[in-house]
């Protein structure tokens, strides 16, 4: 009788049956557009990338980073940044990823990027303000033991320039060693820490922070932790992406983050990143 | 088992030897218009006086099974007069029509049919359900749903699939203010909104107002859904239930003192998880709900009545109630609990059939609490919002069929919006917070006149004066009133109105979704008082020779200081709710369209709602107007009932709406990440609102056997086929790969899909 029951009850739900999904299908298309992003590492470089937006149906978006970059990298462009009349001229490193190694920049001045689309001559500009580096005095990664997880405890050291409001950036991500093939993009997920020097204004600033990586820091790992004085506009921006970090498409509002890249997207940033690759301590 | 199935053979067996051949009506008289209650209103079954309603109106008497005519009568009024076949116990609303003859000429009418009633009724963009009609139609899990039957009301529109929200004319969800007894129900569902918290079997009387409201009427700019408990005295026991699917519920009444003390008590619980526990205790659900309904009325004497009315109910979800083995991780532990609980006290006093006097003191309480922990981590989530209300009504009948009434509402609200506690680990990256907790006050003060003006034209006037105090900061809201009908001819009347709305409180949602945790918020020194005026021209004509009428409105909204998150705001990591909000205005307009049958055998409605309806925020899509989440173009909704023959009824609903609207992301882009190692994708949206999703249509049909007609125990079995032609009904919207073609595309998921069901009723 018992199963009977269980039978008739299991059937009954189970001639519930689930329709198919409907379907919408007037979802506009988004337009492509250029998109810019920078970086400047001291002694290195500075690289600017230069790709195409892609429609969020577009399977691209599910790439890994290489083949991402090489689906939407826009080569043969002509890439320079103007501060009056001198101009600083870009190679192309590899597809859609441009490098010079002049950065000698002056601090506080403002500097225009310009981009020339070789697909349609459309020139795309962008405008920062060089941020001079701060350089840590210390910095170090020590194991935190949760219950289930282990994390890292992140300490850096610095002084801050008191001249003015200052903005900061702290990183921090699983070392893997780069593909000499590839444009040496890492696929490991980036914890950001911003802060401000509000409170410690030119004093020497203690920050630390907890950095969460989904598979964990153990004692003895390698990590990446980069660190940059900022502009209000990149902390800003910074800011408002770590609203959507949940990855929970309802747990946040809509949101089209800011750009300063002019009939584009992406953020054009004139900071230069500090990185250090440490072991995590006990 | 075998107790039982033992047990409800001796059900049945008992059931049999309770035949008779009595029924028993009950009911409520009304007045047209006001939708006041109507005392000493004398019943009559063919012209023999059986009863005489008490001071709420309520009505209750035995008469032979068979056809009779039914009237009631009262001193100024039209005679209210129909026939009736009584094979069941039956619940019949009288509304009863000022005559616009003289007072004190006693003039008896012809018949007067429900559609014209409504013909001569000046109330606009009201519409009155009742339970038997409810109970009726189809159902899902066999759980007769109030407000799902609201939903198919003309005007109205609802979210996703499987949630209580309903929107009126474009407002939002938090615009209509839901009554039981006189006391505020903030959270209308069960199971995540599946169903609603009204145990049908207890329900009196039940309407919607969507538009026309009188001075004594406000608190939300949309609606106001009016449901009353079953009240008045009793003449004997009563008792009433249901077993279905899910659920099961009883309502009994019984009168302690005849004529003068009846008590009633309603519960339902669902019991899913004890089924399934007990047929195999490897199948677990750490869910259930219940509620529980009491009431008692007294009648001290002809002048003086009082009642006390409380509601309590909860939702609970808690995976601790599942075995070790069925939790899997057994460090993890997660419980959520929704409850409400509502009280009212009201006193009626009727010093004469000129004057009257209603007076309740409510209190209603909103709570929500979510508590997770693992290995050492836990989050824990807590809202709640109590009021507390006191409302007084005085009103005078004048000569001439000329009324005053005036009175005072005034509510005090006591709100924690959020609080949001994180311990261990987890406190590093989401921090503990709460939001400051809030108290405001509501107060109304307001006077109505109606007058006809002339054998053609009535006039009703009326002035409403709101404010609403918090911070220290007092806002005056004037809220004008005005309903005018002229009558065209004997069966056709045209109507207007205009009104204005205040409302001091703001429920924010996400623009994704809705949720049981979203947070109430009451006006504060930097959020403003939410206004809205409106106003609906309408044409009502009656067609006698078919027990039907057709009726047109049009009306334009416009509203201000609606509230809504900023772009970018995180919903998890917020606890600063006032700085994430901002204020905006936004506008409707629409044409409803309702044409409504009511025979002895047929019951049914075709409703055609055209609207639009936008919203402009000067901080949200660039500040450029936007359409609103429900910008529903089209709804459509046919609902019938047919008495196939005296034990048998079938029934139907087919809806169509429109499909709402979301903001998808429609591009991406990629950037070098902070540090430069790597790059991220960013998403692109759409303007707000841009993309309208599927339209969906669905059809439910249901059948009923009844009991004889003679059967004094009587029993219903109800079948139902929800969502007959198995279409999706969208409930979410996701993105996902299309097997075939390998491409990504927009897609929405059904909450359900076909859904038989089978539920018995019972009423002795």
């Amino acid at each position: 009788m018992k199963q009977v029951v269980t039978y008739l009850i299991l059937s009954l739900f189970a001639w519930a049956c689930i329709p198919e999904d409907l379907p919408i299908e007037n979802i506009p298309q988004a337009s492509p557009r250029l998109v810019v992003s920078s970086a400047i590492r001291p002694e290195i470089g500075m690289a600017v990338t230069v790709t195409r937006s892609v429609s969020a149906l577009d399977g691209a978006t599910q790439l890994e980073p290489e083949q991402l970059i090489s689906a939407i990298a826009v080569s043969g462009a002509n890439v320079r940044m103007v501060k009056n009349d001198d101009f600083i001229t870009f190679q192309e490193l590899f597809p859609g990823v441009y490098g010079t190694q002049e950065t000698d920049l002056e601090n506080n001045v403002e500097y225009e990027l310009l981009v020339t689309n070789p697909n349609n001559n459309v020139t795309t500009k962008a405008k920062s303000t060089y941020k001079k580096p701060v350089s840590l005095i210390h910095v170090d990664a020590k194991a935190v033991k949760a219950t289930s997880d282990s994390l890292a405890e992140v300490t850096v050291v610095f002084f801050d320039d008191g001249s003015e409001k200052n903005w900061y950036m702290a990183t921090t991500q699983p070392f893997s060693e780069p593909d000499d093939d590839g444009p040496l993009l890492s696929d490991e997920d980036v914890f950001t820490h911003i802060f401000t020097d509000e409170g410690k204004n030119g004093e020497r600033i203690i920050e630390s922070f907890i950095a969460l990586d989904f598979d964990g820091y153990e004692v003895g790992d390698s990590v990446i932790v980069a660190f940059s004085s900022i502009s209000k506009d990149y902390y800003d921006f910074l800011d408002a992406r770590e609203n959507d970090l949940t990855g929970v498409e309802f747990l946040y509002e809509p949101y089209n983050y800011p750009t300063n890249v002019e009939n584009g997207y992406g953020f054009f940033s004139l900071h230069v990143i500090e990185q250090h690759i440490i072991r995590v301590l006990p | 088992m075998k107790n039982l199935f033992a047990f409800l053979c001796s059900f049945f067996l008992l059931s049999s030897f309770l035949f008779g051949q009595k029924v028993t009506i009950s009911g409520f008289a009304y007045e047209f218009g006001t939708g006041e209650p109507m005392p000493f209103t004398t019943v009559l079954i063919d012209s023999i006086p059986v009863a005489t309603t008490t001071q709420n109106g309520s009505f209750n008497f035995q008469t032979d099974r068979g056809i009779h005519t039914l009237s009631a009568t009262f001193v100024g009024y039209q005679i209210f007069t129909d026939r009736y076949h009584f094979q069941n116990d039956t619940s019949i609303t009288i509304q009863l029509t000022p005559s616009v003859e003289k007072l004190n000429e006693f003039v008896v009418v012809e018949q007067i049919d429900f559609a014209k009633e409504i013909v001569q009724n000046n109330q606009m963009s009201t519409i009155s359900l009742s339970p038997r009609e409810m109970s009726m139609l189809p159902t899902i899990a066999g759980e007769t749903d109030v407000i799902k039957v609201a939903q198919l009301l003309p005007g109205v529109t609802k979210g996703f699939e499987g949630t209580n929200d309903y929107f009126v004319r474009g407002g939002d969800a938090d615009q209509n203010l839901v009554l039981l007894d006189g006391a505020t129900v903030y959270n209308t569902g069960h199971l995540f909104g599946f169903l609603s918290v009204f145990n049908p079997d207890i329900l009196g009387d039940v309407q919607l107002t969507s538009g026309g409201f009188t001075a004594d009427q406000g608190g939300r700019l949309s609606s106001i859904l009016d449901i009353k408990t079953l009240s008045g005295q009793a003449d004997s026991m009563e008792v009433a239930g249901s077993i279905g699917i899910i659920a099961s519920r009883i309502a009994y009444r019984q009168p302690i003192k005849k004529d003068k003390l009846t008590i009633s008590l309603g519960g339902r619980r669902t019991y899913i998880d004890q089924i399934l526990r007990t047929i195999n205790a490897e199948v677990q659900v750490p869910y259930f709900f219940y509620d529980v309904n009491g009431r008692v009325d007294y009648q001290h004497n002809d002048q003086h009545s009082l009642y006390f009315s409380t509601y309590y109910g909860a939702d609970v979800l808690d995976f601790s109630r599942l075995d070790d083995s069925q939790r899997g991780n057994s460090d993890f532990n997660s419980n959520f609990d929704l409850t409400n609980s509502m009280q009212t006290v009201g006193w009626n006093f009727v010093p004469n059939n000129r004057q009257s006097l209603t007076t309740t003191f409510s209190r209603t309480q909103y709570d929500y609490s979510l508590n997770s922990s693992f290995e050492g981590n836990s989050i824990d989530l807590f809202g709640a919002i109590e009021d507390y209300a006191l409302r007084t009504k005085w009103t005078q009948r004048l000569k001439n069929n000329q009324k005053i009434t005036a009175g005072y509402d005034g509510i005090l609200h006591s709100i924690s919006p959020s609080k949001f506690t994180t311990t261990g680990t987890i406190n590093d990256f989401i921090p503990s917070s709460q939001s400051r907790g809030l108290e405001a006050q509501e107060h109304a003060v307001y006077v109505q006149y109606d007058r006809p003006i002339s054998s053609l034209l009535q006039l009703k006037i009326g002035y409403r004066q709101s404010m609403g105090i918090a911070d220290g900061k007092t806002y005056w809201n004037p809220e004008p009133r005005l309903a005018l009908r002229y009558t065209l001819t004997e069966n056709s009347s045209v109507k207007f109105s205009y009104s204005r709305m205040s409302q001091y409180l703001h429920r924010v949602s996400s623009s994704a979704v809705s949720l049981p945790t979203d947070i109430w918020y009451s006006i504060t020194k930097n959020i403003k008082p939410q206004t809205a005026d409106q106003v609906a021209l309408g044409y009502t004509r009656s067609i006698p020779t078919i027990k039907s009428y057709v009726s047109f409105e049009g009306y334009y909204k416009h509203m201000n200081n609606l509230t809504e998150y900023q772009e970018g705001t995180n919903l998890l990591l917020t606890a600063s709710f006032e700085d994430q909000l901002l204020q905006g205005s936004g506008y409707s307009y629409g044409l409803e369209s309702l044409f409504r049958h009511e025979s002895n055998r047929f019951k049914g409605w075709a409703s055609y709602t055209l609207s639009w309806t936008n919203r402009q925020f000067d901080q949200l899509n660039n500040g450029k107007e936007f359409a609103a989440k429900y910008d529903r173009r089209h709804s459509v909704s046919l609902v019938g009932q047919y008495d196939l023959t005296d034990r048998w009824t079938f029934s139907a609903i087919w809806e169509f709406l429109s499909g709402s609207r979301f903001t998808p992301i429609v591009g991406n882009y990629a950037i070098l990440n902070p540090s430069g190692t790597g790059v991220e994708l960013v998403p692109i949206y759409t303007d707000r609102n841009a993309v309208s999703v599927s339209n969906s249509h669905r059809l439910d049909l249901g059948l009923i056997f009844k009991s004889k007609p003679s059967a004094r125990f009587k029993s219903e079995w109800h079948f139902s086929v929800y969502n007959v032609y198995n279409r999706a009904t969208p409930s979410s919207i996701v993105v996902r790969t299309n097997p075939e073609t390998g491409n990504l595309e927009y897609v929405q998921p059904a909450l359900f899909g076909l859904i038989p069901s089978v539920a018995y009723h019972f009423r002795f």
